[in-house]
């Protein structure tokens, strides 16, 4: 590698002075547009002005929010932002390019694998859904009892010097409490038709300074009177308050849950409070497991003998659904390869028309047409025959293989034909005088040929139809649903239906394991790609 | 080269617009002060009428109601359930019932105390609303379903199940129909909402109720009615009355094409069929087994969010201004489901269809809100496709299902 620039160098100094425009400069020197003053540096000063008000904005909001994550993230993306597009260095070109893709790349790509990894290693889910302070607070307020017989009081809620109280009318007469006072008659209030106008000592709240301090009137309890039995007054819209004893409080030295009846509901270190008799308060709260989801899903008692099965059914969908495209595509694309065929592209325009179609409509369709009872395929074309296209476990596998090939097969068919083209003849005329056969040409010449040019379009094949879940989703929905299994999986489910079964669908969603799976899934694919990778660059080295 | 100029100051204008006029959305909440606002997430046809009750509420606090439509679905609880700890969810959700269990074991819900308002709704939906003996929702519409009656091929008012079956077959013979009956099934899930009347007829419910209506975990299923019911449901299988492959569509489809006389249906086709001119009755459901058939009921309510933006105002808006019999009325109006306030209830006149629906409601049962009702379903759907396609020996099947689902809750 020589240093010595192939084009002409210009100095610091005549870079400067080309900038401003002058008709005299030389007009062999490229500049970059964005460089002097002339209209390409307004243009960047716009956009950087833009993005820099862009990203202030973020800034400040994730500062209101106090999300330091993002707020570290954006700062420095903008410092980034700044110096790439505006340091004078020849050193900075490429990253002026590459900057707004690396930015996409961290915040779809690395972010959301990273943050699948940390949930994988949590127990996030139904029933751990927030932190424990929040768990904490949820069930001591759930666990608070309405005193049985407790009146209804209409209230107002008040302030002293920071410190709220609520007021209310009985008998004609203002009570006033607050937390460290229980209700007791005050003198000299004012009411007019049962509402209270005037409390000497305290300010009336009005209703958009009851809703601002809404975290003071939801903690607020005030005692009925000064036994504690009577209950302490809680209002949640403050209009209306109900005396409350609460049944369930959080002891913070043993870090437990202290049931009105002595139960101590003790924190299991796995994000839940359970008392001795194994009884589990919801919601619990979430915490890092460790490996447990990963051990969960090898355990043949958890998810073990499905995600075997799951796993094996996925690699012969994803091999069967792109070797059958393949071969199918590449047949129709010898077949319509001969020049003298007529009309060659009036029948290539036909086999491309599924392709054309949007795959949902089609999988749709394909979903009804295989309805048993139903459906045209059994009531029409086979004349009213029986057969449990997708109700049968083995029938539904191959029905979807089917399905998929119609939707795979003109994509195969387009890049076949075109990379057939590609093959130069003279291989083919120098095989005919060595006295090659149809099958050797075809194992020796075009199945190689084809390969360094459509392999890598075969790997990414498989990842597409590794993780296909529209065509699963669509079709059967896993189903038919293993009668015998505990898990909810079905016959022609893949990893990732299987993913969105424990995530979403059914009962229980359990993000934790679901993202331990789809790492799984990550890695899987990840290393079948290399692999093959490897494989068609030695292909490649043949030619 | 000057056009360009221009073209390049407009765009840069553009963008300055679009970005000052995205401001107030995406929100800077924290910095800001003002009346504040509450953010409701419903349906498209729940909207109308809670504008109204909102323009009423804006008008007596100055808080500003805020709405996103959505239909809520599992897709809808999951996210909301994500959102709320996050404080991005919105401050009250209309949800069925059946989900309050789930929403109430992760936290995301605020207890509702109605007070005396409760009395005035119908016992199924204020039960409904109860989990672990908290009160968290204002219920505003109960759903169940019934028999619809199409008098235009009979008016036959069957006592039992198997005489609508007769006459269905009748019909078949004499008018060429093509179904004793319809009812909505789903060839890879099953359909055990739609089947719950003919279940309970055999005196089989799915959870273990206590004397205040709350479910238990301990399942009801199993025993010699669950196996007469099994037997029943084969026997609807193998005569071909009953098809797993029936999807809604084609279920509501051949109804309206006078295809069948009597379809098991809830109020919420009633839209479809009154669009297609038909001449219908809604009746309940006959008994099968000889027990009173009683279908599920599913309660439509608003939740508020326990890490609402809003808490106070949002529950002020659900306890004071949803429970009013105006409001609940007008929700009826909106939506068209049947009302869960008694009142809402009396002022039906002139609508014998959802009157009809909402009398059946009150002798539904409610649909089990337990997280333990998750692992039900699949199980509980799949078994009873499979055996009404008979795929084997229903006894076997009906008890292996109830082994799955007890080692599933355990």
């Amino acid at each position: 590698m020589s240093t010595t620039p192939a084009r002409p160098v210009i100095s610091p100094t005549e870079r400067d002075s080309a900038g401003d425009g002058r008709p005299e400069s030389p007009p062999s020197i490229r500049h970059s547009h964005s460089r002097g003053f002339g209209m390409g540096f307004v243009i960047k000063l716009v956009l950087m002005a833009l993005i820099n008000a862009f990203g202030l904005f973020g800034i400040l909001s994730a500062w209101a929010a106090e999300s330091w994550g993002i707020l570290v993230f954006l700062l420095l993306a903008l410092i980034a932002a700044d110096l790439v597009y505006f340091l004078p260095t020849r050193r900075m070109l490429p990253a002026k390019y590459l900057y707004p893709g690396l930015i996409f790349l961290l915040i779809f790509q690395i972010f959301v694998v990273l943050y699948t990894a940390a949930t994988a290693f949590t127990n996030y889910g139904d029933g751990h859904n927030s932190t424990k302070q929040a768990a904490v607070n949820q069930l001591t307020r759930t666990y608070e009892q309405r005193v049985a017989g407790g009146q209804e009081y209409p209230v107002s809620v008040l302030n002293a010097d920071g410190d709220l109280a609520l007021a209310t009318v009985q008998d004609g007469r203002v009570l006033v409490g607050s937390a460290h006072q229980a209700l007791r008659p005050v003198e000299g209030a004012s009411v007019t038709n049962g509402a209270i106008e005037a409390v000497p000592g305290y300010d009336i709240l009005d209703y958009g300074q009851v809703t601002a301090a809404h975290e003071a009137v939801m903690d607020l309890r005030v005692p009925v009177s000064d036994d504690p039995a009577d209950g302490a007054l809680r209002t949640d819209d403050g209009r209306t308050a109900y005396p409350y004893t609460p049944t369930l409080v959080y002891d913070e030295q043993a870090n437990a849950m202290v049931s009105d009846d002595g139960t101590v509901y003790a924190d299991n270190g796995q994000g839940a409070f359970v008392s001795p008799a194994g009884e589990e308060l919801r919601p619990g709260w979430r915490v890092f497991v460790g490996l447990d989801n990963f051990a969960a899903i090898f355990d043949p008692g958890i998810l073990g003998g499905p995600f075997v099965s799951v796993t094996l059914w996925t690699f012969a969908f994803a091999i069967l659904s792109v070797a059958l495209t393949f071969f199918l595509g590449l047949l129709l694309a010898m077949l319509f390869n001969d020049k003298n065929l007529k009309f060659r592209n009036v029948y290539r325009a036909i086999i491309f028309l599924p392709y054309a179609f949007p795959a949902f409509l089609s999988i749709l369709i394909w979903a009804g047409l295989l309805n048993a009872d139903f459906g045209y395929i059994n009531q029409v074309l086979l004349g009213g025959a029986d057969i449990p296209w997708l109700d049968n476990p083995w029938l539904a596998k191959v029905s979807l293989l089917l399905v998929n090939l119609w939707l795979g097969f003109p994509y195969m068919f387009l890049v076949t034909t075109g990379a057939l083209q590609s093959i130069p003849s003279e291989l083919y005329e120098s095989a005919d005088m060595d006295g090659a056969g149809v099958v050797q040409k075809f194992r020796s010449i075009t199945l190689p040929m084809l390969m360094v040019a459509v392999g890598p379009l075969l790997i990414a094949s498989f990842a597409m139809n590794f993780n296909n879940f529209n065509v699963i989703y669509l079709l059967t929905g896993g189903g038919p649903q293993d009668l015998e299994s505990t898990t909810g999986v079905g016959a022609t489910d893949i990893l990732i239906s299987f993913v969105y079964k424990i995530a979403f669908a059914g009962g229980t969603n359990d993000y934790g394991v679901a993202s331990a799976l789809s790492i799984l899934i990550f890695i899987m694919v990840a290393v079948v790609s290399a692999l093959t990778f490897r494989r068609s660059r030695a292909l490649e080295e043949i030619n | 080269m000057r056009r360009t100029r221009w073209a390049a100051a407009l765009a840069g204008c553009a963008l300055l617009l679009a970005g000052c006029s995205s401001v107030p959305t995406t929100g800077v909440a924290g910095l800001g002060g003002g009346p504040g606002e509450v953010t409701i997430q419903a349906g498209d046809d729940e909207i109308p009428a809670l504008r109204e009750i909102a323009q009423e509420y804006t008008a007596d606090t100055g808080v500003n109601v805020r709405f996103i439509e959505r239909e809520i679905n599992a897709q809808a609880i999951s996210n909301f359930i994500s959102q709320s700890p996050t404080g991005q969810a919105p401050d009250i959700i209309v949800s069925p019932h059946d989900n309050l269990g789930q929403l109430a074991a992760n936290g995301v819900v605020a207890p509702v105390e109605l007070g005396d308002r409760g009395e005035e709704f119908t016992k199924n939906a204020r039960d409904a609303v109860v989990y672990n003996g908290v009160s968290y929702g204002v219920p505003y519409a109960v759903e169940s379903v019934a028999l619809v009656r199409n008098n235009a091929l009979t008016t036959d008012d069957p006592a039992t199940f198997d005489e609508l079956r007769a006459e269905g077959h009748r019909l078949m013979d004499e008018r060429g129909i093509k179904y004793p009956f319809t009812v909505s099934q789903s060839p890879d899930a099953g359909d055990p909402y739609h089947l719950y009347p003919l279940q309970t007829s055999f005196g089989v419910e799915v959870f273990q109720r206590g004397a205040d209506g709350e479910y238990s975990n301990e399942l009801a299923m199993g025993g010699q009615n669950g196996h007469e019911f099994a037997r029943y449901l084969a026997e609807l299988g193998r005569s071909g009355d009953l098809r797993t492959s029936m999807t809604p569509d084609i279920a509501k489809e051949s109804f309206i094409s006078g295809q069948s006389a009597f379809h098991i249906a809830g109020p919420w086709e009633l839209g479809d069929i009154e669009a297609a001119g038909m001449d219908v009755t809604v009746l309940p459901v006959p008994s099968a087994g000889g027990k009173e058939a009683r279908p599920f009921a599913g309660v439509q309510a608003f939740f508020v969010n326990a890490n609402a933006a809003n808490p106070v105002a949002a529950q002020d808006f659900a306890t004071n201004y949803l429970t009013r019999s105006e409001s609940q009325t007008a929700l009826y109006k909106s939506t068209g489901r049947p009302p869960a306030s008694k009142v809402a209830i009396d002022g039906m006149q002139g609508d014998p269809l959802r009157s009809a629906y909402a009398e059946n409601a009150t002798k539904a049962l409610p649909m089990p809100a337990i997280p333990a009702m998750g692992a039900v379903w699949s199980f509980w759907g799949t078994t009873e496709n499979g055996i009404v396609n008979g795929n084997g020996d229903p006894i076997e099947l009906w008890d292996r299902m109830i082994a799955n689902i007890e080692g599933q809750i355990q």
